[in-house]
């Protein structure tokens, strides 16, 4: 379902910190055109724009400094070899903002079938209810003990966000971190605004209880 | 409001949205500590957005980005290179059938088309009661039966007369009856051979029972080309037919063979400068040769016919049987070789 956004970062009340978006935007465009044209210059200029926002959703979801930087770095290669057929459906941002999940998502089907390979006694978490839950992530986090007595929120919310399943993990780094709106995360995973609304409260209640007997 | 659905609030907005969750925070503790823990993290989590990223995170994707282009490049040069190699191949061998093949086909096409015309063109020349007499006589074969079929020369059916020489004169000049075909001599031209004279234009005379498988003077023509095509090959079977039926050479048969008791037998006549006419004759056994024998004929100006057997003795006994079969051929003075060949 391409989804047209007119202006994908309209001054909905979001904090904004002094950047200014349309202007962002319109380079992003005027970049893509010039690209698109046959200067390849301009595709630097893109990369300088994206790289920052790209490594820190990869970090945020992948967990790893490398893994991000091979994730961001694997990004900008597709989306150098896709740029020719970008048709403007969404904004250059939302865009690559999908195909850095995209990445993610398959470096940790990677990981996780690499973990198989090592562990043939791990397999998907029973909740209780029925349901299963993903193959968690090996935790690089420190050890409680360590962080109840008196980490930083920060590495708390990194180990936290580990525990989350890779769907809840990402949306919760959509919305809460890089700031997208509910359909600027509906265009970048591809399901229904109202999907993304129930999937992001699961995600902050499944973040909250992760967080307890973590972080005070 | 209650407690539980301000924390499904708190979850599903991020915020209090509305006055009488505003209210019910403030005065409930425990969602009150709820909604600051929730607060808390909001700003732990947009403090990731600010991090650092790596020093020369730039510079190192943009490496990336050019390597794997390269890579990609050079990948799809390999490839390339690789499909080349692995059907340089096939190609080669295939172009080589095709042209085999395209030679073969025209090489079948080549062979086929004379035959195939060969009989048209035998129609295609006399006309009327001429055409009817060109036919062989009711229990013979054509003449392309003496062609294709590698018989003995005994064997082989009676054959009227049959010139292999080519004419130069077109049709009208032709005379009924008389096979004009065609191969070209190599030295005289047929011209010179056949030239026509006024006579030539006349009805045949008493002596033409030969009757042709004649064709019309086209050698100007790709039909005649054919015909001249078919009678090289047909003097080449009867060339074969000859060496069968005349083992030692040229030397005559000393006895008679037991065909003369046959009514007529073939004989060939051929011009001794190897390049004039080649004409099949019906003759009867006693103004034939012995069989596998050779007789000369010398044609004079006149029209007149003098014998020799192959050791030079004069023979005056066919001399009338003969010359009334060859006059009417009107073949040009000269020596001449009568190759009895049956």
């Amino acid at each position: 379902m391409p989804l047209v956004l007119s202006y994908p970062w309209a001054m909905d009340g979001r904090r904004t910190e002094g950047r200014d978006f349309q202007r962002e935007w319109d380079a992003d465009t005027a970049n893509v055109e010039r690209f698109q044209a046959g200067d390849e210059e301009a595709f630097e200029a893109l990369v300088r724009s994206r790289e920052r926002e790209v490594y820190r959703t990869a970090l945020r979801i992948l967990g790893d400094p490398d893994d991000a930087m091979e994730a961001s770095q694997e990004t900008f290669i597709r989306v150098f070899r896709s740029l020719k057929a970008f048709r403007f459906e969404a904004s250059f941002k939302t865009w690559v903002t999908g195909i850095c999940i995209n990445v993610c998502r398959n470096k940790l089907a990677s990981a996780g079938q690499q973990m198989k390979r090592r562990s043939t006694g791990l397999t998907r978490e029973d909740r209780g209810d029925g349901e299963e839950l993903e193959t968690p992530l090996p935790d690089r986090s420190p050890d409680p003990a360590s962080v109840t007595l008196g980490l930083e929120l920060k590495e708390a919310l990194q180990r936290a966000l580990l525990k989350l399943a890779p769907e809840h993990r990402e949306i919760i780094v959509l919305r809460d971190i890089q700031d997208l709106d509910y359909d600027e995360i509906a265009a970048v995973i591809s399901c229904p605004s109202g999907t993304v609304k129930s999937r992001l409260s699961r995600a902050r209640q499944a973040l909250r209880e992760a967080l307890e007997g973590i972080w005070p | 409001m209650t407690c539980e659905e301000i924390r499904n609030m708190i979850d599903r907005e991020g915020a209090l949205v509305t006055g009488d969750a505003q209210s019910h925070v403030h005065d409930c503790a425990d969602c009150a500590e709820t909604w600051r823990r929730w607060q808390e993290v909001q700003r732990g989590l947009r403090a990731f957005n600010e991090e650092e990223t790596p020093a020369f995170l730039h510079t190192r994707i943009m490496a990336h980005v050019r390597d794997a282009e390269a890579k990609e490049t050079e990948k799809k040069g390999a490839w390339l290179f690789g499909l080349k190699k692995i059907w340089a191949g096939p190609i080669l061998v295939l172009f080589i059938g095709v042209v085999l093949g395209g030679y073969g086909v025209v090489q079948v096409f080549h062979n086929k088309k004379p035959e195939a015309q060969a009989p048209a063109a035998a129609q295609e020349g006399p006309t009327g009661k001429a055409k009817k007499d060109a036919l062989p006589p009711k229990g013979t074969a054509p003449a392309t039966a003496l062609e294709d079929k590698h018989v003995p020369a005994s064997q082989l059916p009676p054959v009227q007369v049959e010139t292999a020489a080519r004419p130069s004169a077109p049709s009208p000049a032709v005379q009924p009856g008389v096979a004009q075909g065609g191969a070209a001599p190599k030295e005289e031209s047929a011209d010179e051979l056949f030239a026509p004279s006024p006579a030539a234009a006349g009805p045949p005379a008493a002596a033409s029972r030969e009757t042709l498988a004649s064709r019309p003077s086209t050698q100007d023509t790709p039909e005649g080309a054919v015909a001249g095509n078919m009678a090289v090959r047909r003097q080449d079977t009867r060339d074969e037919a000859e060496k069968r039926a005349e083992p030692s050479g040229f030397a005559p048969s000393p006895t008679p063979s037991s065909s003369d008791d046959v009514s007529e037998v073939v004989c060939t006549l051929s011009s001794l400068s190897g390049s004039g006419p080649y004409i099949t004759l019906q003759l009867p056994p006693q103004a034939a040769p012995p069989s596998g024998g050779i007789w000369m004929l010398e044609v004079t100006e006149d029209g007149g016919v003098r014998i020799q057997d192959a050791l030079g003795k004069p023979l005056s006994a066919p001399v009338a049987t003969v010359a009334a079969v060859v006059r009417p051929l009107h073949v040009p003075p000269g020596g001449y070789r009568l190759k009895r060949i049956s």
